[in-house]
């Protein structure tokens, strides 16, 4: 080609252009004559200009496409290599991290004028967190803070990787392939929330797949970043994002999309692992997204909000061509594929595309369970509707059977009530924790930088290696070594983290003991710290053995009236209480509140908690009139000592209302619990732990008198509250969860009952341990929801477990005992197998079970009508009688 | 930094057809030109398509505050302004594509935006490749492109800057598009 040629070229091209479409490759042939080469030159032209293409139809954005150039950030700590990004809320930087390991990192800097003091608060406090994060399929985040110049930036993990879905198409990986994939990105998005972290922006370009070792892993990045920089979807970033493709509302939660600032929770990023899920399936988002787009911000919203997706089996029929090529790139044909997604995948992600979020799965891992249930042909927990009305008819029909439940549960709630002066302490802890991590940092920082090793340090190895730097580099100060072990392993409890907890502790202990011997006060502090220790983690006969040692020591060394000797037997008294041994805690806790009392004082924090565990323990015994009055004596003492307004005062208010009601003085209790609620609310505000607890126990009060309008409410603000206040697995979430669980599914709410029945019971188990009191009531409240979903080896299971432990507990003779049991009867029954259900009801008169009507008139007791039977009822007429 | 009246020299030198005035005022341009995008982009106008017209007109108002040269002055600057412009964002481009290493996406992305500018790149490096191969054969078409393209001219301002008809300039356009289309395979088939 020279210029001649190409002059020719134009000439005949520019000519072409003059005449109508179809006389123009005739006319290029004349032209061209046996020049084919020539000919295909110009008509490739004309192609190039043809309408449709959009090539080169606008100029191009010096902005877009990243001419300008923002000034280099300074990070200490950091050699900045090369920009490898730039986007709507800032820059990424190639850097090498030279403190305190050498890495390669990704370092985002937020753009200017995002810089806010509030957006850098916000990152420091959101830095522990992430740090704490560690997980193969999340970027790990090794550091945040600030720039020289004051921008946040974050230091994560270098991830080279392509988006999940383009990877998905690029290896037209199957479905099922797609489904393992996206269940390892459910399990770092669960690993996230469980350390309190929500992503708020998954799509598939923060979900990349790299590949390590010739294995394809997903990894989650920009965790913490959208919190931190709080992204909304407000006009302006319709508008700044859209632009540029940032912030794209395709994947926002029905909750994000909101006007209000509504409360965002873990469950967005189940919606978002939802629409994620339906574009890796079905190759085509809920919502168009160039109609979504079009769309103005107010129709963008309210489409989020109220417009249900197709389901994506319908989806894949209305793509049109479209769907042959999602089906290929699944190595699959349309057909196949259709009947892939019909049936468990469109429910598992309609379920995780509810609009209303307590109707979606309630944690990324219960989404990855139901996929894991699709993917090995067991039935799934998400449902189509009609078996959820399936499930509501069975509950009419077994009303009498499930309103039974409902009474054991009233036996069982005494709920305990802890007081407000043990939470105080534990903030102490924590401020003195944040000073010790802030050292142990320091002294890994001026490690040399060639001893650390590997290339993903969490902070919880920083730890870890803080642990050992302890170890090694204090070897010649071993006070201070054992004074930070021994704080370091209260650190570590506060995070939760007791198997790192324990070592410490125990070598803390080991060095108090050789450099002050075993008596000492700082040994057997940390022997009470190990003990907490071993009461979280369920080992009741450890933390007892440990505590009863250091319990005679003291008592040796610094006499019965010290306030550590008390201290220490007053855990002694909550280990004995957590483990049931309420004989055991009841003698030790009387003989040390004589003393306490004396030495200490009423209002002492070791004798309120001293009181309180007397008053619990009546409480679970059902003693309600002990309760009562050990709560009024404390009442009377704190009213004298801190006032009327004192959150102990307060809480020991509730715990009496529990006393009363347990003893059905019903008024008298909701008049407590009213005047508590109202004052904590000034005193405390409706976000502390303690307010939410309160409320929980009023509402119980309400779900007793079959009050559910009322208790339903009140219950699902606590319990939302709640989560995001103190977390999912917290205590007090767990009893607002099981609580509305119950409400729900009296109110036929069987969907909604069923993950949260679930969730409650196994933090319950996990936190409370299998025979809490507490966890006896979440136990009663799955088996009845189990009952409703017809899954009753399930519900028959649970109902055993609740009679055996209760049986240990409190003897055959106990309404606890006495109720799981005529369950138990009713479930062989439906076994038909009825020889086995006539012992168990046989028991339960024995035993002086007393509801004849319920017994003469349970429709599912009917296949067991005879003589017998009529004698049972009788028998259990006269145990009634004589009660 | 040239002062104001060097400039108009230069740009008095580039009127007479001193191609090498050109070359000494690209180099206060093209920093002058980076300086604003940034501003501008750290004001948060990422979102709104920033017309390099608008750029360049800033540009050229800051460059010559006092005393500003005629209009016509501000034609002949805009010829300098479009290579300014293409090197700016070829550089930049290159730099981005020199970190993929592997061919692979250099996927830490902050959003999306990253994995559109990547695609952006690899266009970008093309086009300025083939409109290299398109000066060659027809010098006054590749200037019309880039006036177009780099610098988002519209058909009349390039003709002012040319001092040609608005018929041959697009004529021209539409041949040199047309052209540059075909060589990097944009044909209607070929998508």
């Amino acid at each position: 080609m020279d210029e001649t040629r190409y002059a020719r070229a134009k000439e005949i091209f520019l000519a072409a252009c003059e005449r109508p479409q179809e006389e123009r490759r005739p006319f290029v042939s004349e032209e061209c004559g046996s020049d084919g080469e020539l000919a295909a030159l110009v008509l490739g032209m004309l192609d190039a200009d043809s309408s449709e293409s959009q090539f080169m139809a606008s100029p191009v954005d010096p902005l877009g496409s990243a001419a300008a150039a923002d000034a280099v950030p300074e990070v200490p700590g950091f050699r900045i290599l090369e920009r490898i990004g730039r986007g709507g809320m800032g820059e990424v930087w190639l850097a090498e991290q030279t403190q305190p390991v050498r890495r390669t990192v990704a370092l985002k800097v937020i753009k200017r004028g995002m810089d806010t003091e509030q957006v850098v608060a916000r990152f420091e406090a959101e830095r522990q967190a992430l740090a704490l994060m560690n997980h193969p399929n999340v970027a790990q985040v090794f550091a945040a803070g600030a720039t020289r110049d004051g921008r946040p930036f974050f230091a994560m993990e270098h991830v080279q990787g392509v988006p999940l879905t383009e990877h998905c198409d690029q290896h037209q990986l199957s479905t099922r392939e797609r489904l393992e994939l996206f269940r390892e990105v459910c399990q770092g998005v669960q690993h996230a929330h469980q350390k309190g972290i929500i992503h708020r922006d998954l799509k598939p370009s923060n979900v990349l797949v790299q590949s390590e070792d010739g294995q394809a892993v997903p990894k989650i990045i920009d965790f913490g970043i959208a919190k931190a920089t709080e992204q909304r979807l407000t006009e302006q970033t319709i508008q700044t994002e859209l632009g540029l493709m940032i912030g794209t509302p395709e994947y926002m939660s029905p909750e994000q999309a909101g006007t209000a600032a509504e409360d965002v929770d873990t469950r967005t990023d189940v919606y978002s692992l939802g629409v994620l899920l339906y574009e890796l399936l079905v190759g085509a988002l809920p919502f168009d997204s160039a109609e979504l787009r079009a769309a103005g911000i107010e129709e963008i919203r309210r489409r989020i909000r109220e417009q249900e997706p197709s389901k994506p089996s319908q989806r894949i029929s209305t793509l049109g061509e479209r769907s042959t090529e999602t089906a290929q790139r699944r190595r699959s044909d349309v057909t196949t594929l259709r009947r892939q997604l019909s049936g468990d995948l469109d429910w598992i992600v309609m379920k995780a595309l509810e609009k209303e979020r307590a109707r979606r799965y309630d944690s990324p891992s219960e989404l990855a369970l139901d996929i894991g249930r699709h993917l090995s042909h067991v039935p799934v927990v998400a449902r189509p509707p009609s078996v959820i009305y399936q499930a509501r008819k069975f509950t009419r029909r077994h009303r009498l059977g499930v309103g039974i439940t409902g009474l054991l549960l009233a036996l069982l709630i005494g709920f305990t009530i802890t007081i407000y002066v043990q939470l105080q302490r534990i903030s102490v802890e924590a401020r003195t924790s944040k000073e010790v991590v802030s050292l142990l940092t320091e002294l890994i920082l001026h490690a040399d930088p060639a001893a650390a090793r590997g290339d993903a340090v969490t902070v919880r190895e920083i730890l870890d290696e803080g642990a050992q730097a302890l170890e090694e580099r204090l070897a010649d100060e071993p006070v201070v070594q054992a004074r930070l072990m021994s704080t370091m392993g209260g650190v570590y409890i506060n995070l939760g983290l007791y198997d790192q907890a324990k070592p410490l502790l125990q070598r803390a202990v080991e060095l108090w003991t050789q450099l002050e011997g075993e008596s000492d006060l700082r040994t057997l502090e940390a022997r009470r710290k190990l003990a907490g220790v071993y009461k979280h983690q369920g080992r009741g006969q450890d933390a007892e053995e440990l505590l009863l040692v250091s319990l005679a020591l003291l008592r040796q060394e610094v006499g019965d009236e010290h306030p550590a000797t008390l201290e220490t037997a007053a855990k002694l008294v909550g280990v004995y209480v957590n483990m049931g041994l309420f004989d055991e805690a009841e003698s030790l806790c009387d003989e040390t509140t004589d003393v306490a009392h004396r030495v200490l004082g009423a209002a002492h924090a070791t004798t309120l908690s001293l009181r309180n565990d007397r008053a619990n323990i009546h409480l679970l015994q059902a003693r309600f009139n002990e309760a009562e009055k050990v709560h009024l004596e404390t009442l009377e003492a704190l009213v004298q000592a801190v006032g009327e307004d004192h959150p102990s005062t307060l809480a020991t208010k509730v715990a009496l209302a529990e006393a009363y009601r347990g003893m059905g003085r019903r008024d008298d209790a909701e008049a407590l619990y009213q005047e508590a609620l109202e004052v904590g609310e000034s005193v405390l505000g409706r976000e502390h732990s303690e307010f939410l607890l309160w409320s929980s126990n009023l509402a119980a009060l309400y779900v007793d008198q079959g009050r559910d309008d009322e208790a339903g409410p009140l219950l699902r603000e606590t319990w939302e509250t709640s989560v995001r206040v103190l977390g999912s697995d917290n205590p007090r979430t767990t009893r607002a969860a099981f609580l509305l669980a119950l409400v729900l599914q009296r109110q036929g709410r069987i969907d909604e009952a069923d993950p949260l029945s679930r969730q409650a019971l196994e933090a319950s188990r996990r936190e409370r341990g299998p025979k809490h009191p507490e966890t006896l009531a979440c136990m009663s409240v799955r088996g009845q929801v189990c009952e409703a979903l017809g899954q009753f080896d399930e519900a028959e299971r649970l109902t055993r477990e609740v009679m055996e432990i209760s049986l240990e507990q409190h003897g055959e003779r106990h309404p606890q005992t006495l109720i799981p049991l005529v369950n138990l009867a009713r479930y062989a029954v439906f076994r038909e197998d009825y020889d086995e259900a006539f012992v168990a009801l046989e028991r339960a008169v024995e035993n002086g079970f007393s509801m004849a009507d319920w017994l003469a008139t349970n429709p599912d007791l009917e296949p067991l009508h005879g003589p017998e039977f009529d004698a049972l009822v009788e028998q259990a007429r006269e145990n009634a009688g004589s009660q | 930094m040239h002062s104001p009246a060097e400039l108009t020299r230069f740009l008095n030198d580039l009127r007479g057809g001193d191609e090498a005035a050109g070359t000494t005022l690209l180099p206060a341009l093209v920093s002058e030109l980076r300086r604003l995008a940034e501003r501008h982009f750290a004001r948060g106008g990422v979102g709104n398509t920033l017309q390099p017209t608008a750029l360049v007109n800033e540009a050229y108002l800051r460059l010559f505050q006092s005393g500003a040269p005629d209009w016509n002055d501000r034609d002949h600057f805009f010829a300098v302004a479009a290579k300014a412009m293409r090197q700016i964002m070829i550089d930049q481009a290159r730099r981005r594509s020199s970190l993929k290493r592997g061919g692979g996406h250099q996927a830490v992305t902050l959003d999306e935006a990253m994995a559109v500018a990547a695609g952006i790149d690899v266009e970008l490096l093309d086009l300025h490749e083939g409109l290299e191969q398109l000066e060659e054969l027809d010098p006054r078409q590749g200037r019309i492109v880039e006036l177009r393209y780099f610098l988002g001219l519209d058909v009349a301002e390039v003709a002012a800057v040319l001092g040609t008809s608005k018929s041959t300039v697009e004529r021209e356009w539409r041949a040199g598009r047309a052209w540059l289309g075909q060589h990097l395979g944009k044909g209607r088939d070929r998508g």
